[in-house]
């Protein structure tokens, strides 16, 4: 029963296109957003997102294949967000919000300009995973091996850079090379993220699973494993939810995936109390 | 005789500000030397001199017989205290194998051989008990010995450090400077900067005294005096107690 249960979604090819995608989007999505949340660096996540839209508006109109234009934005974006944080030294947040959201508002309205693309626009911004089709498929993963193997053989170096910038450019570590390196992976993630989730959604899978793995381990490897076991346990509670009571899987995942922290926290503090108690007991006894 | 730092009327300026102006100043190799001086007076700018870290206006350092950025890889450098992300969940061992790295290429991983030499380096600085640990859980005294690992990783000839005594207790500062004489019997030369103008004279071979130029340089012994100290501090008043300890006091 149950197991015909779990099944029956596979029997439509939509459904395992959306599985297999999503499942491998936010597995590298949680391992990037470790470093996004480790290192506060949500807000530029949250930039690209937004210009990345405006990359995917410019594309449309242009005719371009749709991540080109997104993956240009979103890396330019977090290419210049690094440069200003690394010459300016100054509060730039304010300045960001400012311009990405101008960006955004930009795209809204190339895309209002084409008004074939009406129904592009709600699933660019919400997201379309089960629109997912064969070549899509196929980008994601290249997508996600490309950034796998960079981010495998770079981890090192890039822990280094994360932990003590100073010292690691002092030793002659490519310290500029590796912060890029981490934007592209960052711009990679989202765009392909946003098939899945959407523009407005795709933070939730880089910093949500993330954040969730922080509450139960401070070991970095752990942490970027447990990310990936709880973006991927969002990612199939959502579809089972959405595929059984025709709810938006986007949201759906999004949804599932704040269950999952607000729950961890909870177990978190049940744990804390528990041990405060303990202690108590045992100073009692003494 | 080999120098392992050698700077040459150095000048450096910070955002159209000069800061070090016409710095000479020369290290010799397997010594210990201090950078004294008033805050804002060029200290830890020097340092990042010379390890390339800022442009220079004018002037030559050669840093083991090499330019700052070519001697890189011989040199470690350990920063300030606020410059290193201690929240960032990495452990003692893990900081030691980024030693390892340094001398590898780009896609080169640590292998089982760095594991066991990070120990080693570990177990130098008497904190291989603490291999496993996140080093921000650790004390600032702890965290110095765990960095200074990382550096016998690094293989290291030069060691430069940025106020490393800050924020530890005496006990600790002692033990750190114990260290740096082990160290310095194993050959490595090393720059520090500090407030603790009390532990030079039994410790270090040289002091340079910057408020922007050099105010004194030479043994401890025989540059530090009440006058050049006065000049050296203009504006906190050097007092030198009945034991022949430092301390400073504003006008």
């Amino acid at each position: 029963m149950i197991v015909e249960w779990l099944y029956e979604p596979f029997m439509y090819g939509f459904m395992t296109r959306a599985f297999i995608g999503t499942s491998l989007i936010a597995a590298l999505a949680a391992m990037i957003g470790v470093f996004i949340v480790l290192k506060g660096l949500a807000f530029i996540g949250d930039a690209v997102a937004h210009t990345s839209f405006t990359g995917l508006a410019i594309s449309l109109l242009l005719g371009w294949n749709l991540y080109i234009g997104a993956f240009l934005l979103a890396f330019i974006t977090a290419v210049g967000i690094t440069f200003l944080h690394r010459t300016a030294k100054v509060r730039h947040d304010t300045a960001l919000a400012i311009l990405f959201t101008g960006a955004f508002a930009a795209g809204v309205i190339i895309m209002s300009s084409m008004p074939s693309y009406a129904g592009d626009l709600s699933a660019l911004l919400l997201g379309s995973v089960l629109a997912i089709r064969t070549q899509e498929l196929y980008m994601i993963i290249a997508a996600v091996i490309v950034i796998a193997v960079l981010l495998w053989f770079n981890f090192h170096r890039l822990v280094f850079v994360a932990f003590d910038p100073v010292g690691a450019e002092a030793a002659g570590l490519p310290v500029v090379w590796l912060q890029l390196l981490l934007m592209l992976m960052l711009s990679a993630s989202v765009v392909v993220s946003i098939q899945t989730v959407g523009v407005i959604l795709v933070m939730a899978l880089l910093i949500t699973p993330a954040a969730t793995a922080g509450i139960f381990t401070k070991k970095l490897g752990k942490m970027m494993l447990l990310a990936a076991g709880f973006g991927l346990a969002a990612t199939w509670i959502g579809l089972y939810i959405s595929y059984y009571f025709a709810v938006p899987p986007g949201a759906t995942i999004v949804v599932t995936a704040t269950g999952e922290f607000a729950v961890s926290l909870g177990i978190r503090q049940i744990q804390r109390r528990l041990r405060l108690v303990q202690l108590a007991k045992g100073a009692v006894q003494r | 005789m080999s120098y392992a730092i050698d700077v040459e009327a150095l000048t450096v300026a910070y955002e159209n500000r000069i800061v070090l102006e016409e710095v000479s100043w020369r290290v010799k190799s397997a010594s210990l030397a201090a950078v004294i001086g008033p805050n804002g007076g060029g200290k830890s700018t020097l340092l990042k001199s010379l390890v390339g870290l800022l442009p220079m206006v004018s002037g030559r350092i050669r840093i083991l017989g090499q330019e700052p950025k070519q001697a890189r890889r011989q040199v470690a450098y350990l920063p300030q205290a606020e410059e290193v992300d201690w929240g960032f969940p990495i452990s003692c061992l893990e900081v030691v194998l980024q030693g390892c790295l340094i001398h590898k290429q780009w896609w080169r991983q640590p292998t089982k051989h760095d594991r066991q030499r990070a120990l080693e380096c570990l177990q130098m600085v008497d904190m291989s008990a603490y291999a496993h640990q996140p080093i921000g859980n650790l004390s600032g005294g702890q965290k110095q010995r765990v960095f200074i690992a990382r550096a016998l990783a690094q293989q290291a000839e030069l060691i430069i450090m940025d106020e490393p005594g800050t924020g530890l207790d005496a006990d600790a500062q002692h033990r750190l400077l114990d260290l740096f004489c082990h160290l310095q019997k194993l050959g490595h030369t090393i720059v520090i900067t500090t407030h603790d103008l009390n532990c030079l004279a039994e410790h270090f071979d040289t002091v340079l005294g910057l408020n922007h130029k050099v105010v004194l340089f030479g043994p401890p012994a025989q540059v530090l005096d009440g006058a050049t100290l006065t000049q050296l501090f203009a504006k906190h008043f050097p007092k030198i107690g009945p034991k022949g300890e430092v301390s400073l006091h504003d006008r």
